[in-house]
């Protein structure tokens, strides 16, 4: 076919174009790549002529390839996104997209599943689990920082995987997917009795020696607590006694415990808050009246009152002390048996 | 027998007779000694003086110290103490009773003459069980000082009982209420058991305060 023949033959098919009266193909392309997009109200039509389909791809352990038109135009398979639990979470897991070098108006999906994706559902746009897909962009799921998938089971195992699409016909396939599994909620507490930061065990003692009049009498031994928790709101020390004094039966009598500055009042008893620390998380913080200085001390009801707080954040090896104060005055009867039981519990808001 | 022998007779039989009544006399006044418990020996003038010099100033310790008069006294109390919260028939000659009814415990203390201490008996609101009160594990944690034993009453059972060197205490509790018998200041050894069910028997839960 000489040159001459070849271009009446391209005007042919030119000007032979199908129509119709509901759709018309306004553009379409021939041989190694012709395409057109046709819209009416309706319906919207991708023609290509003279290549095939491309629904079938070739499938390899590291690349597949996608055959055709279809294809070429669908956006850029991300890569596996990074899923993490970087914090001993039990509900939630961080979860950063691989844009997959997309527009930045390219729209991702994020599939989840806890059988490998026999059941699927997907991460909606407030970061709970439901079961349409939503599609939002890299920056909306959270950019570089990633974000958190939440409401998640304790001690569950999750897959997700992520889709892309920039327009209409340009949906990928899923990326590989990444798993991470959420902890147990945890929260570990201990206490010990020692002048220094070191373990101890029970009993748990605090003598006071004898209670000097007119002055006030710190005892040697603090009391030291350890908290570590993963709660998703933190966790809080609280204390109570067992008489809101130190009681003794043999004089029948009563050293009350009260928030004051022990250097001006003639007897009292009471807490304070030696030091806070933590390796991680929290912080660790000393709850008011806890927190004076000097000769300041907190009161010890039979009602538990909170004298320490992870600032509503988990935290990692927390670890507090406190000083135990008490002051007797010239009527404080003499007695050998004054006495108080402290209770410090620990709760954690999961 | 000549009217020399028998003058030196009869100045050896005075002599004898007076040495009869000086033993009897100081026999008594040991028997009595032992009978009310109490030290007869009187301050002398300087211990006196100390005293008092110390007790003038307002954070002296001596403010504290209790004085008595040596012996039984025409003052001294009888044996049947009320409360809000109790009423109780004590087999002890006591003195220097002192009632506090609050609107949550009753105190009464009382000196005990014989055996000479203090007795504390004290009502106050029970917060969780027994055993687990400061003034039970107080005594149980240091059990190089407190012997623990139960003393059984008709009224009330097995009665816990913790002794030490000078002191004695019984815990009884009931009805959300903890009641405590405390001698202090005493020699545990004379504090008869039988005396202590006897007390413990006459003890009668009136009225929480």
């Amino acid at each position: 076919m000489n040159r001459t023949s070849a271009r009446l033959l391209t005007i042919f098919f030119l000007f032979a174009m199908p129509a119709s009266t509901a759709y018309e193909m306004r553009d379409f392309g021939f041989g190694a790549g012709g395409s057109s997009v046709s819209d009416s109200t309706t319906y919207s039509s991708v023609s290509i002529v003279g290549e095939q389909g491309g629904s079938d791809k070739n499938v390899g352990t590291t690349y597949n390839l996608g055959p055709g038109l279809i294809f070429t135009q669908q956006s850029n398979v991300p890569a596996a996104p990074t899923f993490t639990n970087p914090s001993s979470y039990y509900n939630k897991l961080k979860f950063v997209l691989d844009t997959g070098s997309n527009p930045t108006d390219t729209l991702f999906a994020i599939a989840i599943s806890t059988d490998d994706f026999v059941t699927t559902n997907f991460i909606q746009a407030d970061n709970t689990i439901g079961a349409s897909p939503v599609y939002q962009t890299y920056s909306t799921w959270g950019g570089a920082g990633g974000a958190n998938v939440i409401g998640l089971s304790v001690s569950t195992t999750y897959k997700i995987k992520v889709k892309a699409m920039q327009t209409k016909y340009t949906e990928t396939e899923y990326s590989v997917a990444a798993s991470a599994t959420t902890s147990a909620p945890t929260l570990t507490y201990d206490i010990d009795v020692s002048p220094t930061d070191s373990d101890t065990g029970a009993p748990y003692t605090v003598a006071f020696g004898t209670l000097n009049v007119g002055s006030v009498t710190t005892a040697a031994d603090k009391v030291w607590i350890d908290i570590d928790t993963n709660a998703e709101s933190g966790a809080a020390v609280y204390v109570y006694d067992g008489a809101g004094g130190l009681v003794s039966s043999n004089a029948g009598a009563t050293i009350t415990s009260a928030t004051a500055d022990l250097s001006l009042v003639s007897t009292g008893y009471g807490l304070q808050i030696a030091s806070v620390t933590q390796s991680a998380g929290g912080p660790l913080a000393k709850v008011s009246p806890y927190n004076g200085a000097s000769e300041n001390v907190g009161v010890i009801t039979t009602e538990s009152s909170q004298i320490f707080s992870t600032t509503s954040l988990p935290i990692t090896a927390g670890r507090g002390s406190v000083y135990v104060k008490a002051k007797a005055s010239s009527t404080t009867p003499a007695a050998g048996d004054y006495s108080d039981t402290i209770t410090m519990i620990a709760s954690g808001s999961f | 027998m000549t009217k020399l022998t028998r003058r030196h007779w009869l100045i050896g039989a005075g002599m004898l007779l007076c040495l009869l009544l000086g033993t009897a006399w100081f026999g008594w006044q040991m028997l009595k000694k032992n009978a009310t418990g109490q030290i007869l020996t009187d301050l002398s003038d300087r211990s006196q003086e100390f005293i008092d010099q110390e007790r003038k100033k307002s954070s002296s310790s001596w403010n504290q110290v209790e004085f008595s008069t040596p012996g039984p006294q025409s003052g001294d109390q009888g044996s049947r103490f009320s409360t809000t919260c109790f009423t109780i028939s004590l087999p002890f000659t006591t003195r220097d009773q002192k009632v506090e009814n609050t609107a949550s415990s009753c105190t009464l203390a009382v000196r005990v003459l014989s055996p000479p201490g203090r007795l504390v008996i004290w009502a106050r609101p029970l917060r969780s069980k027994l055993d687990e009160d400061t003034a039970i594990t107080l005594r149980r944690l240091k059990k190089d000082v407190y012997t623990e034993s139960t003393l059984k009453t008709t009224t009330y059972g097995p009665v816990l009982m913790f002794q030490s060197g000078d002191e004695l205490a019984l815990f009884l509790a009931s009805k959300q209420m903890l009641y405590s018998f405390a001698f202090t200041d005493t020699t545990t050894a004379k504090l008869k058991e039988s005396d202590l069910q006897a007390m413990l028997d006459g003890f009668t839960i009136t009225l929480k305060p």
